[in-house]
């Protein structure tokens, strides 16, 4: 899947957005907390489409380069999968509302809302550090795509920044 | 198509860590709740009841929505990642400085 860095940033700014408020029920309540958890899976899964070459590259070649730096990050994303997974079902084993939509009842043991809570601890987590290591290209690309637009909205006579080649006009000394 | 069938994948691994998961769970006899309360029943249970009842709703509950402490609840959320970040950002530094000064030493 061919995606712009725009789409990228923008699916990424969402999610940010969507997994604080998914990690605060309060603030929401239940239903809603349940509801936007599920889209929030359908925007992991896009962001994983998004990601989809770099994925099999990397999963292709992860035993050949024992001391590449994309392992860790490799590592950390599967972790953060695995961790989101377990979160997601066992929201759904112990879930009020969605289920009872689609008229499963499940009885679910008191140990999958310990799970629950493990598993969202774990994510925080993983989260603070995927972020950590796509530092640069979030900043890069916030500073690109968001503060420099924003810059000329407030300041329209500033001249945008570009980062292409411009000619330099040298004169020779004679 | 292409897509779908990377959909399919990812749900298939999805499904995979989820089905493990729930193998583990369900089939360790450990009790997590017993276990985190120090093996220390409920009260008001007198051996009779069903130790699986449902709790009654409040305390812990999120079931309804309250601004001022959902907003207090998500800060203390994005305090905790920004710190995680930094945490992992000082390291990352601490790293690069640490190998180029074995790098100088190296040439030197």
């Amino acid at each position: 899947m061919n995606t712009s860095t725009k789409t990228n940033l923008i699916l990424d700014i969402t999610i940010f957005v969507a997994f604080l408020v998914i990690a605060s029920p309060t603030l929401t309540g239940n239903t809603i907390h349940e509801w936007l958890s599920v889209a929030f899976s359908a925007a992991i899964i896009t962001h994983l489409l998004f990601h989809w070459k770099w994925l099999v590259s990397m999963t292709r070649n992860f035993f050949k380069h024992l001391f590449h730096q994309s392992r860790l990050n490799y590592v950390i994303n599967l972790l953060f999968f695995i961790a989101m997974t377990a979160v997601t079902l066992s929201g759904l084993l112990i879930s009020k509302d969605v289920m009872s939509f689609l008229g499963i009842q499940l009885d679910a043991g008191s140990n999958w809302k310990i799970i629950h809570k493990l598993a969202s601890d774990w994510s925080l987590i993983l989260l603070g550090i995927h972020f950590a290591l796509h530092w640069k290209w979030v900043v890069t690309n916030i500073a690109h795509y968001i503060v420099s637009p924003l810059r000329m909205v407030f300041q329209p006579h500033m001249k945008p920044q570009s980062l292409s080649v411009q000619p330099v006009h040298i004169e020779k000394e004679k | 198509m292409k897509t779908l069938f990377r959909i399919a994948v990812i749900l298939l691994m999805a499904a995979i860590v989820a089905g493990g998961l729930y193998l583990l769970v369900e089939n360790t006899a450990f009790d997590m709740v017993s276990e985190a309360e120090g093996h220390q029943r409920p009260a008001m249970t007198d051996g009779t009841a069903n130790p699986s009842m449902e709790r009654p709703e409040g305390g812990e509950d999120h079931h309804s929505a309250s601004l001022t402490r959902g907003l207090s609840e998500m800060f203390v959320t994005l305090g905790k990642l920004a710190a995680i970040t930094i945490v992992i950002l000082l390291l990352q530094k601490g790293f690069s400085l640490l190998r180029a000064a074995k790098l100088k030493a190296q040439s030197s």
